[in-house]
């Protein structure tokens, strides 16, 4: 029986041998196809992909490919200065290490796999990178820092999708298995299962179907232990691999032995050490030879010394002292590694923090720079206006005032011969009286006193005539002073009539003063019945003085063109209407051309040359008579023939 | 002889008769006066061929002196009124008007009474 065995497992051997340096054949042409797919993709989460189809390919199995493989990576990785390719590299290296026994070598690869892929950003090569690095926890039955990794690990593959990504499920299965957490690790298995669907001919495969065959054997279900058992020795057998065929055996062996068939663990036993044996993954003999060492110790002592040799060696490379301790170390490396890292982040989080607060805060003060900057010009600006209004406001005031005494020019020859009447006669009613009064002294002194009395009679009627044109020569200074001082604003009663005439005459007069050889008949035609109306008297004076002067102005001009047969004339005439007094100024002069009949009574609007007139005349008339009286002033006109403007005012 | 004066101003004729009063008195001088110049005109022809000196202002409203100036000089020949003209402008285009016109004498405001008796009476004798 033991001979048929032992037949049976050398066979075994040469096919396993044999199917071996087939099977790495495969995978190698497989991966040198992945490899060359690698080279040309730019794509990140594609690089990835290809890097994980490596390990579809059951190139685990084979730790010697994966170094080769690993050697490869970190060429192209280093050359392209590329994170994936680089954290790829050292996982391979770094699972081939493992593969291999040599824990401490790969925990270090790990480490750097893992450090590039965090580099990369790349989610998924850093789920995978932490799952393969916890194998070596897995391996070394540091169940809780194997399962930290893993969940980790599955906490990224969760963010992402695409192949590979129930790797830590997987293990995580065989993790709690290992545990005797049998629950936990179906639950896990399952969850691997579902996500490798149709990945039929996967050697991973034979992982899970022999964690589901140990749960059934632990839990009883001995039928469904054998049907899993027999598809994981299946899949173990077609990847060739003697490192899953290994692990298959064990747990095999590790199901009889659990239901005290000690005959078949000891031949699974043997099969898993002799599998591995002379294979790059001899550490794998560590669990079997074990096993064997108790398993012979009572029935056969030879056996018990060669299994020993076996396990001891192992071990002591495996679980040296100083394997453990550097794995340790290691451990804590990577952990103060991570510390560090995080505390790195929250500082730069911090930072962020802090920078986003002072962008935010410094816009903000930007904002507020800006809107206080527009203020300050809005005050400014509107300081500058309140100032231009102010000095607007006085240039205007001091244009009407220019204005007034642009009038009160035209007024001064007229005025001026206003007051040589009066004044001529008081002084030759004065001269008279003088004599009168020496002739009155002579009549007295010859006794004739009625003849005397005649004389004081004359003397007194002179003296009242020396009086009354006195007063009329003061009236007549009074209201050019009058004139020329600022309007008090006051309404009073005022005979239009006795206004427009004063006005008329001296506007005539003004301009005879002025040009001697000015002629013109003026015509008045005063209706009686308009009686006093309440206006200011002074500057209705105005407006009639400046519409008067305009009419004498424009007779003169045309006269020196149609000097003939011209008869210049300007009329006045008054007439109540209604409610109403109309004062209607007409002249025969040039008219006004209807293109700019509209303008007449805009500001600084005039026809007069440069020098001669301000423009201000007809639009302080025009103010004076529609804003202080409520009235209207109205143009008519026929140019080169007449010009009449109509005062309206209510009386 | 009737002398005429014709001013607006009213004062005008209280003033001559004050002034004039002794040749007034002596039947020296007689005195008319007018108003305007229509008014003027009016006394022109109710006193047709009686031998008149006339004094008048230039600028009056209505017909002006220089106006009244021509209507005479073209009317009444025989006599022909002598027709001194008064006023305040005493400019040359003022002046060569009047004088183009036949204006006898050509006097400016304000009248120097002692020169216009002198004249008066040089024309009258």
């Amino acid at each position: 029986m033991r001979k048929i065995l032992l037949l049976f497992g050398f066979a075994m051997l040469c096919i396993t041998t044999q199917g071996q340096e087939q099977m790495q054949d495969i995978i190698k042409y497989k991966c040198d196809s992945i490899f060359s797919l690698l080279e040309k993709e730019t794509n990140s989460d594609r690089k990835v992909e290809l890097i994980i189809n490596f390990y579809l390919t059951s190139i685990d199995g084979f730790p010697f490919l994966l170094l080769d493989l690993g050697q490869r990576l970190l060429v192209l990785g280093e050359q392209r200065k590329d994170p994936i390719i680089e954290s790829s590299a050292w996982s391979a290296l770094a699972q081939g290490h493992r593969l291999t026994g040599n824990y401490v070598k790969a925990l270090q690869i790990h480490g750097k796999a893992v450090d590039m892929a965090e580099k990369s950003g790349n989610i998924k090569l850093m789920s995978f990178a932490i799952n393969q690095m916890a194998h070596i926890y897995k391996d070394r039955l540091e169940n809780e820092k194997a399962l930290s990794l893993y969940k980790t690990a599955l906490a990224y593959a969760e963010q992402t999708k695409g192949v590979g990504m129930w790797f830590p499920s997987m293990n995580l299965a065989t993790v709690y298995l290992n545990m005797g957490k049998q629950d936990s690790s179906l639950h896990y298995a399952r969850i691997a299962q579902r996500q490798v669907g149709t990945m039929n001919m996967l050697s991973n495969a034979a992982i899970i179907a022999s964690t589901f065959g140990t749960i059934h054997s632990r839990k009883g279900n001995l039928d469904s232990t054998r049907f899993y058992f027999d598809e994981s020795v299946k899949i173990a057998r077609e990847s060739a691999s003697p490192r899953y065929l290994n692990a298959t055996y064990v747990a095999l062996a590790e199901h009889f032995h659990l239901h005290k068939q000690y005959d078949s663990a000891a031949w699974y036993c043997s099969m898993a050490v002799n599998i591995v044996s002379n294979t790059p993954s001899a550490n794998l003999a560590l669990k079997p030879a074990r096993m064997l060492i108790d398993y012979y110790q009572d029935r056969n002592p030879d056996s018990t010394v060669k299994y020993w040799r076996v396990y001891a060696s192992i071990n002591d490379s495996v679980n040296s002292a100083r394997a453990n301790q550097q794995i340790q170390m290691l451990t804590l490396e990577e952990e103060q590694r991570k510390r560090d890292i995080e505390a790195e982040n929250i500082k730069y989080r911090n930072k962020i923090r802090t920078g986003l607060l002072l962008v935010g805060l410094a816009l903000f003060l930007l904002v507020a720079l800006y809107l206080l900057r527009n203020n300050r010009q809005k005050q400014k600006s509107n300081l500058a206006l309140q100032k231009t209004l102010a000095e607007l406001q006085t240039t205007q005031k001091q244009l009407i005032q220019s204005e007034k005494m642009a009038s009160l020019g035209e007024l001064t020859a007229g005025i001026a011969h206003e007051i040589q009447n009066p004044l001529n006669f008081v002084n030759n009613f004065s001269e008279v009286n003088s004599e009168l009064i020496e002739e009155a002294h002579a009549e007295m002194d010859k006794g004739n006193i009625p003849e005397a009395r005649n004389i004081l009679h004359d003397i007194k009627e002179n003296e009242q005539k020396i009086n009354h044109h006195g007063k009329r020569a003061d009236a007549i200074v009074k209201g050019m002073l009058q004139h020329s001082r600022n309007s008090t604003g006051q309404k009073e009663l005022t005979n239009i009539n006795e206004l427009a005439d004063e006005y008329l005459r001296l506007a005539y007069h003004g301009l005879r003063a002025r040009d001697k050889s000015f002629q013109a008949s003026v015509t008045t035609d005063f209706d009686p019945s308009t009686g006093k109306i309440n206006i200011i008297p002074q500057d209705i004076g105005r407006v009639l003085l400046n519409l008067f002067t305009n009419a004498f102005y424009s007779i003169t001009e045309k006269s020196k063109h149609r000097p003939e047969d011209y008869q210049p004339t300007v009329s006045v005439s008054t007439k109540k209407l209604n409610n109403t007094i109309l004062v209607k100024i007409r002249d025969n002069g040039m008219g006004i051309p209807k293109e700019i009949i509209h303008k007449v009574f805009q500001p600084f609007f005039t026809t007069k040359p440069t020098g001669q007139g301000t423009g201000l005349g007809l639009s302080l008339s025009y103010d004076i008579i529609t804003k202080g009286h409520g009235g209207e002033l109205k143009a008519e006109t026929k140019e080169g023939e007449f010009a009449e403007f109509t005062i309206i005012l209510p009386s | 002889m009737k002398i005429l004066v014709v001013d607006d101003e009213k004062d005008v004729q209280v003033l001559f008769e004050q002034r004039f009063r002794k040749e007034i008195r002596s039947a020296e001088m007689e005195f008319m006066f007018a108003f305007s110049g229509e008014e003027a005109l009016q006394f022109m022809q109710s006193n047709e061929h009686e031998a008149v000196l006339i004094l008048s202002d230039i600028n009056m409203p209505g017909m002006s002196g220089l106006e009244l100036l021509k209507q005479i000089k073209e009317k009444y020949e025989a006599p022909p009124p002598v027709v001194m003209m008064i006023t305040a402008y005493g400019d040359a285009d003022n002046y060569n008007q009047a004088m183009k016109l036949g204006a006898d004498d050509f006097l400016t405001k304000p009248l120097d009474f002692t020169v216009l008796k002198e004249k008066l009476k040089t024309n009258l004798v």
